[in-house]
């Protein structure tokens, strides 16, 4: 069965050089402590001495002070620790819920930006601490396919430099970004961060000769001592097309290559990830919808405090009473396991 | 002589269902009689299912998240470095809190953020210092949620991840594709779930989503936009080398095979059991009890292996008339 997607549909084309008129997104990905925070203030104070303000979007509920000046902020619409005791939530599920209360309205925000698109050439997006929390949850996705339908979009990823020399540290890095890549499929530029304190020559040094590096893996006694062939495959090949460079969010070096990178990716995207937008389009919309469907009905009715803690407890117990009656007899364990 | 403790330590991003897994263990354990000890190590972990009386240990007790997160201004994820950097310079108390614990098979919840396995090295040194130490032997559960098969792409991410926490932790772990019961609410996959699971499958859907991606280039390319003529790559078929080093993965590391779960149907929880304690040596620790002995783990590790994508896959992921995602 054809879907609609695969259709010509000369009302939903985008045309390559359209994309040229939009301003490119950067959504700013990285660990706790990667500088990621210190890194979006630098790229916008950068971008703003460079060119015209960029847009900026603050998608990190649970951060005391934005340090960077924010058009959209998150924390604007959703109040974290509300969200925290209205929900009875921890942590993690505050920040997810939060994700998901401003996901619902993102077309909002989309419709904020496009109003605006001709007075900026870069939209900055900071996200949450937690990087699970975006780069694998559906709000996460919902967010981010939809600035990738609207807007070239690139990923910047951002490494701890000086916690990246650890051999097993650096090839757990390498490995989240791919994963990040995959998952979103967008472009992905690594940026090195914290260069002021250490260079990061040695991991352009490792992903130009991989032996080096897997001799830095030996040397480290560490579980994967030596790389099997297709690990090895698999990051050379990585290597290849990653677009990556070193920068100090401290002090301001590097952000002239860090700029060069997103356009390489704002070039990628227009190549590669384009052609397929009509349908990353209609796959959005269908996610949008169901996401929206999951999620309004929570938030839009005007439930008491009680009711809602009574309802999520209602049924994470209807769940575990599921499986304590499920294993309450041996018997029928036992003929249910044995063929 | 001492004898070994025997366990596995959880782990899995919130959402997974790592939690839920675990109480579902207990109740396993409960079933078949063999004795058994939570110990929750996620200083996040909300509206824990435990009863009471069957958690040994709780990092709580030691340290509490908010606390930390107050005192120290840190957010949650910072938060959660700080506690398991404090677990870790309190090692010698929890050695002991856990030998005190005699030889209950040990379940441990962790926490799930990836940070802690990758740029951080506390929770991988405490479990080493653990099992070298401690005459304690711990198979390693990975909880993911099975949402991933909607997509081969987000497959693929999925797969990363998982070599990514076996690396992280420096030990084989069982990944656990969990949630596919509910994937029969979904529109009906691609692809068969015994695709996803070995190379030969992988790399069949890879050339299956490059082919369909080629077809869409081309409708495009007659399309009235000239443009993309010269556009002879999508994703699929620019990172075409990449994608197929990464299908060799799985097979070339047994630590990234991932089992299907279905929390609503004990055989797969008796499978889970099985591989875990075939990784621990536990199997011939003559320890099973009277009931417990009566379970056949080695066929149904045999069956599962073969049987389990099948099975799964008629149960919850073969539709009529569905549209295809």
């Amino acid at each position: 069965m054809e879907s609609k997607a695969d259709t010509p549909d000369a009302e939903m084309t985008v045309s390559a050089s359209q994309s040229e008129d939009k301003p490119t997104c950067i959504i700013v990905m990285g660990m706790a402590g990667s500088g990621k925070t210190t890194f979006v203030k630098r790229l916008c104070s950068y971008l703003s001495e460079k060119e015209n303000k960029s847009y900026n979007i603050n998608l990190d509920p649970a951060v005391i002070q934005s340090p960077f000046p924010a058009h959209i902020d998150i924390r604007d619409s959703v109040k974290y620790k509300q969200v925290m005791k209205k929900y009875q939530l921890g942590p993690n599920g505050a920040i997810l819920t939060s994700l998901n209360l401003f996901a619902t309205q993102f077309d909002q925000v989309i419709g904020l930006i496009e109003k605006k698109q001709g007075d900026f050439k870069h939209i900055v997006i900071d996200t949450p601490g937690q990087i699970e929390a975006f780069s694998m949850s559906a709000s996460g996705q919902v967010i981010t396919e939809s600035l990738a339908c609207s807007f070239p979009t690139v990923i910047v990823y951002v490494i701890d430099t000086v916690r990246a020399e650890n051999p097993n540290t650096f090839l757990s890095n390498m490995l989240y970004a791919l994963s990040i890549m995959y998952k979103t499929k967008l472009p992905l530029v690594c940026a090195f961060n914290k260069t002021d304190i250490l260079s990061h020559e040695f991991a352009l040094t490792w992903m130009k000769d991989f032996e080096e590096f897997e001799d830095a893996l030996n040397s480290d006694k560490s579980y994967l001592s030596t790389l099997s062939r297709s690990m090895s495959l698999v990051l050379q090949e990585f290597y290849e097309n990653l677009n990556s460079c070193g920068v100090s969010a401290m002090t301001g070096i590097g952000f002239d290559s860090l700029l060069e990178s997103v356009q390489k990716g704002a070039k990628e995207y227009a190549e590669i990830f384009l052609p397929d937008i009509k349908q990353r389009m209609a796959i959005n919309e269908a996610q949008k919808k169901e996401f929206e469907d999951k999620n309004i009905q929570e938030f839009e009715s005007d439930k008491k405090e009680e009711e809602i803690e009574a309802k999520a407890k209602e049924e994470s117990d209807e769940l575990n009473n599921n499986l304590e009656s499920m294993y309450k007899d041996f018997d029928s364990l036992l003929k249910d396991v044995n063929q | 002589m001492e004898e070994i403790t025997f366990g596995q330590f959880v782990i899995g991003a919130p959402g997974s269902g790592k939690t839920t897994y675990c109480f579902a263990v207990e109740q396993y354990l409960t079933a078949v009689r063999r004795e058994y000890t939570i110990i929750n190590l996620d200083p996040a972990n909300e509206n824990m299912p435990y009863s009471e009386e069957k958690i040994g240990l709780d990092i709580n007790e030691l340290i509490t998240l908010e606390d930390v997160m107050q005192e120290h201004k840190l957010g949650p994820n910072g938060g959660l470095t700080f506690c398991m950097e404090f677990l870790e310079e309190n090692y010698e108390w929890f050695e002991e809190r856990i030998k005190s614990l005699g030889n209950k098979y040990l379940i441990f919840d962790l926490p799930g953020q990836i940070e802690l396995y990758t740029n951080h090295f506390s929770l991988r040194n405490i479990i080493q210092k653990l099992t070298k130490s401690g005459k304690i032997n711990l198979a390693a559960i990975h909880i993911v949620d099975g949402i991933c098969l909607t997509d081969a792409t987000k497959f693929i991410s999925t797969v990363l991840l998982c070599m990514n926490a076996s690396i992280g932790m420096e030990m084989p772990m069982i990944h656990v594709l969990n949630k596919i019961n509910l994937l029969a609410d979904f529109p009906r996959l691609r692809f068969r779930l015994n695709d996803f699971l070995n190379t030969e499958g992988l790399k069949y859907i890879l050339m299956s989503e490059e082919n369909a991606e080629k077809v869409r280039l081309e409708r495009l390319g007659k399309g009235a936009e000239n443009e993309y003529e010269s556009i002879k790559k999508g994703f699929f078929l620019k990172y075409k080398g990449l994608n197929s080093s990464i299908a060799e993965i799985i097979e070339d590391y047994s630590s990234v095979s991932l089992v299907p779960f279905d929390l609503t149907d004990k055989k797969y929880m008796a499978y889970i059991i099985a591989l875990a304690d075939k990784a621990t040596g536990f199997n011939y620790a003559d320890r099973y009890s009277d009931l417990e002995q009566r379970l056949e783990y080695d066929k149904i590790i045999e069956y599962m292996s073969f049987e389990a994508a099948d099975d799964l896959q008629e149960k919850y992921l073969d539709k009529d008339n569905e549209d295809i995602l």
